[in-house]
C-alpha cells in the first residue's frame, strides 16, 4: 500500500513547492515578511484546512475515481509528472485539472467516466478566475473604504503586514482544504477520507517547506508589480474563490483564482490587467493540463501492461 | 506619535526630523551671511561661510545614521526606499546653501546697496519654501491631507521665489555695473533660488508616495 502511495506524497510536495506562491509569492519577493515565517504559517494552515475543510473535496474525487489501487496510484504519479514537467518547462499548469485529465484517462481505460462530475469539475476551472475576479474586485472596493481613512502611514504599514499574514494563513487553510483532494482524493477508497486529508495535507506542506523559494520570487517578480495593498486584496480574493470551491467540494487552481484575483483588484483601483496573453495562458492551461496528463495516463499504463507485463 | 510607532521607527523619524532642521539651519546661516553683506563685514562672512560649511557636514552626517538605522529594519521596504530618496533628495539643499556661501566668499562677492534688499527676500522665501517642505515631511508620517496641504503651500512659496528672483535678475541687468559683475550676481540669484526650486522638487517626490499609498 505504501508504495502506491508515494506517487501522491511526490504529487503533494510538486503543489506545495508551486501554489505556495499563489499565496505568499509577493509578500515574500517584496520582503514584506520573511520566506521561512510564510512557508511555517502556510505548512500549518494547509494542513489544518486539509483536514477540517477537505473531506467534501475528497468524497467528489472519490466518488469519480477508479476502484483499482494500481490505476488509481498511476493516475496520480501522471498527474505529478505533468506537473513537473510543465513546470520545469515554464508552461502554466494546474494539479486540479492534471488530476482530472488522468482520472478520465483512467475511466476511458475502465469503459466508464463519470461526464457528469467530470463536467461540473471543468465548468469550475472557468468559474475559478472569474470567481477570483469577482471576489478581487469586491474586497477592493470594500476594504480601500476603511483603509484609505487612515492617514498615518506607519499604522498603514502595520495593518498590511498583519492583513498579510491573517490572508497569508486564510489562504492557506483554503489551499489545504481544495487542493487536499488531488493529491489523495483517488486513495479514498483504501485509507479513509481523514488519513487521506493527513497524508495529502502534509505532502503539499512538505513541499512548501522544502521547495517553494523559487517559485515565489518568480511569482512576485514576474507578474506586474502590485502595491501591498492591492497584493494582499488578490491573495483574498484568490482565497475566497478557493474557500468556496473547497465548501462545495470541487478543487480549482489556486494560479488561476490568483490571476482573476489580480485583474478584478486591478479594476476596482481603475487599470485593466486583462488582455489576450493572459486569457490565453489560462485557456491552454486549461487544455494543455488535462490533456497532458491524460495522455501521459496511457502511456504509464501501456507501458507497464505491455512490457512490464503487470496485470492490472 | 509614540503611541501609534515602532521603536525602530521611531529611531528612523527623529534622525529623519533631526536632518530636517539641520538643513534648515543651514538655510538660516546662510541667510545670516547675506545679511552680513549688507556692511560689507568680511570677516564675519568668511566666518559665516565657515559655518554654514559647519552646518552642511551637520546634516550629511544625521543623513547618513537616518540612512543606517533604516536598514535595521525600520518600515515596509517600499516605504523604506521613498524615504530614503526623499532624504538623498533633501540633503540637495544643505548643498545648494552651501553653494551659495562658497561663491560668495570664494569670489569675495559684493551685493550692490540697491540690490541688498531682493537678495535678502529672495533667501528668505527659500526658506519659507524649505519650512513648507519641511512641514510636509513631518506630516507625511501622521497625516496624508495635511501633507498635501503642505506640499501646495511648498508650490506656492515656490512661485513667489520665482518672482522674486526674475525681478531681481531684470534690476541687475538695469544697473550700471560691469558685465562680469552683472553675470556673477544673476549666478548668485540662481543659487539662491535653486534652494525653494529643490525644496519644492523634493515635495514633489512627497506627493508621489502620497499618491502611491492611494487605493
Amino acid at each position: 500500500m505504501f508504495f502506491f502511495l508515494l506517487p501522491a506524497v511526490f504529487f503533494g510536495w510538486s503543489l506545495g513547492a508551486n501554489d505556495a506562491a499563489n499565496i505568499f509569492g509577493t509578500a515574500v519577493s517584496n520582503r514584506i515578511i520573511k520566506y521561512r515565517t510564510a512557508t511555517i504559517i502556510s505548512a500549518v494552515f494547509i494542513v489544518i484546512g486539509a483536514l477540517l475543510g477537505g473531506a467534501k473535496g475528497l468524497e467528489t474525487i472519490n466518488s469519480v475515481s477508479t476502484s483499482n489501487l494500481i490505476l488509481a496510484s498511476i493516475s496520480v504519479l501522471s498527474a505529478a509528472i505533468t506537473m513537473t514537467l510543465m513546470t520545469y518547462l515554464g508552461v502554466p499548469v494546474s494539479s486540479s485539472q492534471a488530476i482530472v485529465g488522468s482520472i478520465v484517462a483512467v475511466g476511458l481505460l475502465e469503459g466508464n467516466v463519470n461526464w457528469g462530475i467530470i463536467s461540473k469539475l471543468i465548468l469550475a476551472w472557468i468559474g475559478t478566475p472569474l470567481g477570483g475576479m469577482f471576489f478581487g474586485f469586491l474586497s477592493y472596493k470594500l476594504l480601500s473604504i476603511p483603509f484609505n481613512k487612515i492617514k498615518s502611514i506607519y499604522l498603514r504599514e502595520k495593518i498590511i503586514l498583519i492583513s498579510t499574514l491573517i490572508i497569508g494563513a486564510y489562504g492557506s487553510y483554503s489551499l489545504g482544504a481544495n487542493n487536499v483532494a488531488n493529491i489523495t482524493g483517488v486513495f479514498v477508497k483504501y485509507i479513509g477520507i481523514q488519513p487521506a486529508a493527513l497524508l495529502g495535507g502534509i505532502s503539499i506542506a512538505l513541499g512548501v517547506l522544502t521547495y517553494s523559494y523559487k517559485v515565489m520570487m518568480t511569482v512576485g517578480t514576474q507578474i506586474i508589480e502590485l502595491d501591498y495593498f492591492s497584493a494582499a486584496i488578490a491573495v483574498l480574493g484568490e482565497s475566497i474563490t478557493v474557500w468556496i470551491y473547497a465548501l462545495l467540494g470541487i478543487p480549482v487552481s489556486t494560479s488561476q483564482a490568483i490571476v482573476g484575483a489580480v485583474i478584478g483588484a486591478g479594476f476596482a483601483k481603475g487599470s485593466k490587467l486583462v488582455n489576450k496573453k493572459v486569457i490565453l495562458k489560462i485557456v491552454s492551461a486549461w487544455v494543455n493540463t488535462p490533456i497532458s496528463a491524460g495522455i501521459i495516463t496511457f502511456l504509464i499504463y501501456l507501458l507497464l501492461k505491455g512490457i512490464f507485463k503487470i496485470d492490472i | 506619535m509614540s503611541l501609534f510607532f515602532g521603536k525602530k521607527e521611531q529611531t528612523v523619524i527623529e534622525l529623519f526630523f533631526e536632518h530636517l532642521n539641520s538643513i534648515e539651519n543651514t538655510i538660516i546661516k546662510m541667510i545670516e551671511l547675506i545679511q552680513s553683506m549688507e556692511n560689507n563685514e568680511y570677516e564675519k562672512v568668511k566666518e559665516l561661510a565657515e559655518i554654514v560649511r559647519k552646518a552642511e557636514t551637520k546634516a550629511d552626517e544625521v543623513r547618513r545614521k537616518a540612512e543606517m538605522e533604516m536598514y535595521t529594519g525600520a518600515f515596509l521596504p517600499n516605504f523604506r526606499g521613498d524615504l530614503l530618496g526623499i532624504i538623498e533628495s533633501l540633503d540637495k539643499i544643505a548643498n545648494k546653501a552651501e553653494a551659495v556661501a562658497d561663491e560668495i566668499e570664494l569670489q569675495n562677492l559684493r551685493i550692490p546697496a540697491e540690490l541688498f534688499e531682493n537678495f535678502e527676500s529672495l533667501a528668505k522665501k527659500s526658506l519659507e519654501t524649505f519650512q513648507a517642505l519641511k512641514d510636509a515631511a513631518k506630516e507625511m508620517f501622521e497625516d496624508f491631507e495635511s501633507a498635501s496641504q503642505k506640499i501646495t503651500d511648498t508650490e506656492k512659496f515656490e512661485y513667489e521665489a520665482d518672482e522674486i528672483e526674475r525681478e531681481t535678475i531684470r534690476k541687475i541687468f538695469s544697473l550700471d555695473i560691469s558685465l562680469a559683475e552683472k553675470i556673477q550676481l544673476k549666478k548668485l540669484v540662481h543659487r539662491i533660488a535653486d534652494i525653494s526650486d529643490t525644496s519644492e522638487d523634493v515635495s514633489d517626490r512627497i506627493q508621489i508616495i502620497l499618491y502611491k499609498r492611494k487605493v
